[in-house]
C-alpha cells in the first residue's frame, strides 16, 4: 500500500521552504521539520573500492588533465559536458538526464584530515563519522537513535544486501538487513498452520512491564515478525519502471522504491555497488561499473516519478575514497584522497558546488592526490539537519558547518 | 546449601555453551556449587582430543582457507572437553580482537592456540603472548611499526580496548606507547621477533611513567595497571553474570586480582563461587549470542554438531550479526538485545527448526514421550518440551503460546512426534530462550 498522500508530498514542499531557512531557532519549526523528515528517506549508495572521482566529474577543459591522465583520461570527444568546465563519464547518461532535470549537485573536494589509503578503515571512518574509528555506532545509527519514535516502523533502516550496515549501526535503533529475495527475514513457518498460531502468539505478546531485558527481546522480535511481513508484501508490489536486466544493483534498487512504497516510514536504505578499485585496467573497469550504476539510477528514478515518491527520496552516492591522480604502471589508478560527491532528487540545489584545484602537481596534495576542501562531516551536517532533520552536532561529536547542497 | 539442576544448567549456560542433560545431571552428582564450578574451572588435567588434533574435520587448505579454520575452530568449540575454557576463548577472541579475513588464516589459528593456553593463566604473560603474536602484528599493523615511521593502530587499541580503557590515556600517550612498541616484525615460524634496529630506544613518557621503554616494558607497566584490572573484570563479569554491572563483586575481582599478581582462573573462581552469581536476577541476564543460542539447542537435544553444522553455523551466525571470527571492528562483537535484529531473529527461527523438525531423530522424540500418555493433551506435550529446554515457566504467555501452537485436540500415537517437535520449536523461539 502506498502511504504516501498527496497532502504529505504538499507538507515536504513546504519544509523544503523551511530547509531553505536553515532551520531558524524556534520549536515550532523544528518540530515542523521533524515531523516533516518522518516522510523523507536518504538513499545511500557506496561505490565500493575507492571511486576514480576525476573520470567521473571531469574537469575536460583542463589541460593538466589530459597531460597527466595521458591514455587514461577520458577522451574529451566522448564526455558529457554539463558546464564550462566540467563533463560526466560517458557512462553517465541517465544522471546526465537527472541533471538537465535539475536534481543533481555535486561538491568536490570531500574528505577529513591526514587521510586512511586503507579500504578498511576510511570506510569505518565515513561509516562512524569519526577518525579514530573508536565508535560502535554509525552516523545513520546514532540519526536514528535521536529521532525515531518509541515504537518506529521495523523498515525504518534498511542495508540491502549488507550493503554499510555498519553506518546503520545504533544503540536503540534497529537496522533491518534483507537481501533482495526477503528470505533472510523468512521465519519459514507456513501461514494458517497452527504452530504458525502459536508463534504469532509468542512473537506478539505483551511485554512483561517489569523485566527490562525481556522487554527488549520481546519487542525485538515482534520487529523480526512484521518485518518478514512488511518485507514479503513490499516484493509483491509491481515496479513502475523496467529495470536492466544482467545488471547487479538495479535488482536491490527496485527493491528499496518497493520498500518505500510499502511504507512511508523508510529513513534510510544503504547499499553498495561494484568495484571501483581500479588497480588495473581502471578505465575499462570503471566505464563498466558507472554505467552499471547508471542504468540502474535511471530505472530507479523512473520508477520513484512513476509512483509520486520524487520529493521524498535523496540519494547520496560516496566513496571511500577517490584514486590517485597519475596512472600507476598496470593501466589503472592506485588509492587517493579526497572524492567529488554526488547527491541526486528534487531536493537539492542543482549544480556543481566547490571547485577542483588546477590538475597539476602544485595544486595536489602530495603532488599526487586531489585535497581535501570540505570536511566530509559538513555534508552529514547538512544531510542530518536539512534532510533528516536530526541535531547534527550530537551525532557527529561536534559542530560543523553545513554544505548548500540542499534546497 | 541445596544445589539443583537449575543451579547447574545455569553454570553449565555461563560456564559452556548450555550442555546436554547428562552434563547437567554430571555436575548434580558432584554434590555442590563449588565442586561443580571447580570441575569446570580447573580444566587443564581433563584431556581434549579434539583440540589436540590439528584437522579435525580433515578439510583440505585448513590452514590457508579462513573458511576451512573457521569450520575447524567452530568445531573444536562445540566438542570441547572443556566447556569453560571454550567459552573463554571466545571471550578472549572478543577481547584481544583480530579479524580472521583480515590476516593470514594460519596465523589466525595459531592465535586461537595461543589464546586458548592462556585463558585461565595469569594476566601479564597472556598480555605478552599478544605482543609477539603473528596475527595481531598483521591486524594492527604492529608488525610496519618503526622507528622512523611510527604505526599508532596496535598502541591506540592496546590502551583502549585491550587494557586500561578509553578515557585513561591521551593522544600524547599513544604515540609515546607506539614508539615503544617499534620494532616488533614478523619472523620465521609466524612469531613475532624484536628487531632492535628498527626500535626507538628513546626515553618515553606514558601513564606518568618516564622510562626507555620498550614492547616488554610497555606490557608490563600496563597489566600491572590497575584500571586494567578493573577494565577486564568488568567485561567478565558482563560476559558470564550479568550485562549489567554490579560493583561490588566486580571489586571483589579486582581484589583478588591484585592478590595474585592478576590470576584470571582465580578471578573467575571468585566470580562463580560467589553467592551474587547465583541469585535469581543473573538467571536469564544476557542475550544469548549466536554461538549460545546455536550451540546450546544442539547440545541440549542431542544434536551432534559436525563439520556440516560447522559450515552451516559459519554463514547462519553471520545472519545473527555475529560473523564468526570476523569482528567488526577491534572493539569486537555486538552485544546485548543489538544481537536481535529482523534478520536475526528469522536466522534463529530457522535454526532452531532445522534442530526441531530435521536433525533430532525419532528416536530421541520416542525417548522424550516415553512418559507422556497416548492420547495427550497439547498441555502434556508442551511439558516435556518445556522441561528439556529451560527458559519458559508453566503460566506464562510464552507458556501459554507454546500450547496454542499445539491445538485443543488430544494428541494420539505418531502424532505426538510432529506435537513435539512443534513445542520444542516454539520454546526455542520463546524471549526467555534467548537469554542466557
Amino acid at each position: 500500500m502506498n502511504r504516501f498522500s498527496p497532502g504529505r508530498r504538499r507538507l515536504l514542499r513546504a519544509s523544503a521552504a523551511l530547509g531553505a531557512m536553515h532551520l531558524a531557532p524556534g520549536m515550532q519549526v523544528v518540530r515542523d521539520a521533524r515531523a516533516a523528515a518522518a516522510g523523507r528517506t536518504l538513499v545511500s549508495i557506496h561505490l565500493s573500492g575507492g571511486n576514480d572521482s576525476l573520470n567521473t566529474v571531469i574537469p575536460y577543459t583542463d589541460p593538466g588533465y589530459a597531460a597527466i591522465r595521458k591514455a587514461l583520461a577520458v577522451p574529451r570527444a566522448d564526455v558529457l559536458p554539463i558546464d564550462a568546465s566540467h563533463a560526466l563519464h560517458p557512462s553517465l547518461v541517465s544522471l546526465k538526464a537527472l541533471w538537465d532535470q535539475r536534481r543533481v549537485a555535486i561538491l568536490h573536494g570531500v574528505g577529513y584530515p591526514n587521510f586512511n589509503f586503507s579500504h578498511f578503515q576510511a570506510r569505518e571512518i565515513y561509516w562512524e563519522a569519526d577518525l579514530t574509528r573508536a565508535r560502535t555506532t554509525g552516523w545513520l545509527g546514532r540519526s536514528l537513535d535521536q529521532t525515531l519514535p518509541p515504537a518506529p516502523s521495523p523498515l525504518s533502516a534498511i542495508a540491502i544486501n549488507g550493503g554499510s550496515a555498519q553506518s546503520l549501526a545504533a544503540l536503540q535503533a534497529r537496522t533491518l538487513q534483507i537481501s533482495t529475495d526477503a528470505s533472510a527475514l523468512a521465519f519459514h513457518v507456513r501461514n494458517g498452520s497452527q504452530v504458525g498460531v502459536g508463534l504469532q502468539s509468542m512473537l506478539t505478546q505483551a511485554p512483561t512491564g517489569t523485566n527490562v531485558l525481556l522487554d527488549g527481546v520481546i519487542a525485538a522480535m515482534t520487529t523480526a515478525r512484521a518485518a518478514e511481513q512488511a518485507v514479503r508484501a513490499a516484493g509483491a508490489l509491481t515496479p513502475g519502471a523496467v529495470y536492466p536486466a544482467g545488471n547487479r544493483v538495479a535488482p536491490l534498487l527496485r527493491h528499496a522504491v518497493q520498500l518505500m512504497r510499502q511504507d512511508s516510514d523508510v529513513r534510510v536504505i544503504t547499499l553498495s555497488q561494484g568495484n571501483y578499485d581500479t588497480h588495473e585496467d581502471g578505465p575499462i573497469r570503471h566505464a563498466q561499473e558507472l554505467l552499471e550504476l547508471d542504468r540502474a539510477l535511471g530505472a530507479f528514478f523512473a520508477d520513484i516519478d512513476a509512483n509520486g515518491l520524487s520529493d521524498r527520496v535523496l540519494v547520496l552516492l560516496w566513496s571511500e575514497f577517490s584514486r590517485n591522480v597519475y596512472p600507476n604502471g598496470s593501466n589503472g589508478f592506485d588509492h587517493g584522497a579526497a572524492q567529488s560527491m554526488i547527491l541526486v532528487g528534487n531536493g537539492v540545489t542543482p549544480g556543481v558546488q566547490g571547485v577542483l584545484p588546477q590538475i597539476a602537481p602544485a595544486s595536489l596534495l602530495s603532488g599526487r592526490y586531489l585535497p581535501m576542501r570540505v570536511d566530509f562531516r559538513e555534508v552529514y551536517a547538512e544531510l542530518l539537519e536539512n534532510w533528516l532533520a536530526t541535531p547534527s552536532a550530537t551525532v557527529l561529536g561536534g559542530t560543523y558547518a553545513r554544505t548548500a547542497l540542499l534546497l | 546449601m541445596t544445589w539443583t539442576r537449575n543451579e547447574a544448567a545455569h553454570l553449565l549456560r555461563r560456564a559452556g555453551f548450555g550442555g546436554s542433560l547428562e552434563q547437567v545431571d554430571a555436575l548434580v552428582a558432584l554434590g555442590s556449587r563449588q565442586r561443580a564450578v571447580d570441575s569446570l574451572l580447573d580444566f587443564d588435567t581433563i584431556a581434549d582430543p579434539v583440540w589436540a588434533d590439528p584437522n579435525p574435520l580433515a578439510l583440505p587448505n585448513v590452514s590457508t582457507d579462513p573458511r576451512a579454520v573457521t569450520e575447524t575452530l567452530l568445531f573444536k568449540l562445540f566438542n570441547s572437553r572443556r566447556p569453560l575454557q571454550s567459552k573463554l576463548l571466545w571471550f578472549w577472541h572478543g577481547h584481544f580482537t583480530t579479524g580472521l579475513w583480515l590476516v593470514k588464516p594460519a596465523s589466525f589459528a595459531l592465535q586461537m592456540e595461543r589464546w586458548r593456553t592462556h585463558a585461565a593463566g595469569r594476566f601479564e604473560p597472556f598480555l605478552l603472548a599478544v605482543l609477539e603474536d603473528s596475527a595481531m602484528l598483521q591486524y594492527l599493523d604492529g608488525a610496519v611499526n618503526v622507528a622512523t615511521a611510527p604505526n599508532e593502530n596496535f598502541a591506540r587499541e592496546l590502551l583502549e580496548i585491550y587494557t586500561v580503557g578509553s578515557g585513561n590515556f591521551t593522544e600524547s600517550t599513544v604515540l609515546q606507547a607506539a614508539r615503544a612498541l617499534t620494532g616488533w616484525t614478523i619472523g620465521p615460524g609466524d612469531v613475532g621477533v624484536f628487531d632492535p634496529t628498527r626500535h626507538d630506544p628513546g626515553p618515553k613518557t606514558i601513564l606518568g611513567q618516564t622510562a626507555a621503554f620498550d614492547g616488554v616494558g610497555l606490557m608490563q607497566l600496563l597489566a600491572r595497571d590497575t584500571r586494567t584490572a578493573v577494565r577486564i573484570c568488568t567485561r567478565l563479569y558482563q560476559a558470564f553474570v550479568n550485562e549489567r554491572v554490579n560493583v561490588w563483586l566486580r571489586d571483589q575481582m579486582v581484589a583478588t586480582w591484585t592478590r595474585t599478581g592478576g590470576d584470571l582462573r582465580e578471578v573467575l573462581r571468585t566470580m562463580f563461587h560467589s553467592d551474587h552469581f547465583w541469585a535469581a536476577p543473573q538467571f536469564r541476564a544476557i542475550v544469548k549470542t549466536p554461538m549460545d543460542y546455536c550451540f546450546a539447542l544442539n547440545q541440549r537435544m542431542g544434536v551432534p554438531f559436525s563439520g556440516f553444522h560447522a559450515r552451516e553455523a559459519g554463514w547462519m551466525f553471520e545472519r545473527m550479526m555475529q560473523s564468526p571470527f570476523n569482528p567488526p571492528n577491534p572493539q569486537g562483537y555486538v552485544t546485548g538485545v543489538r544481537l536481535l535484529g529482523a534478520t536475526a531473529c528469522a536466522a534463529r527461527s530457522q535454526w532452531a527448526q532445522r534442530v526441531a523438525y530435521s536433525w533430532v531423530p525419532d528416536t530421541t522424540i520416542d525417548a522424550m514421550l516415553a512418559a507422556v500418555p497416548d492420547p495427550a493433551t497439547p498441555e502434556q506435550i508442551a511439558a516435556v518440551a518445556l522441561a528439556r529446554l529451560g527458559a519458559v515457566r508453566e503460566g506464562t504467555r510464552s507458556h501459554a503460546a507454546v500450547v496454542a501452537g499445539l491445538g485443543v485436540l488430544p494428541l494420539r500415537g505418531t502424532q505426538r512426534r510432529g506435537a513435539l517437535r512443534d513445542a520444542l520449536y516454539l520454546c526455542a523461539l520463546a524471549p526467555e530462550y534467548q537469554l542466557l
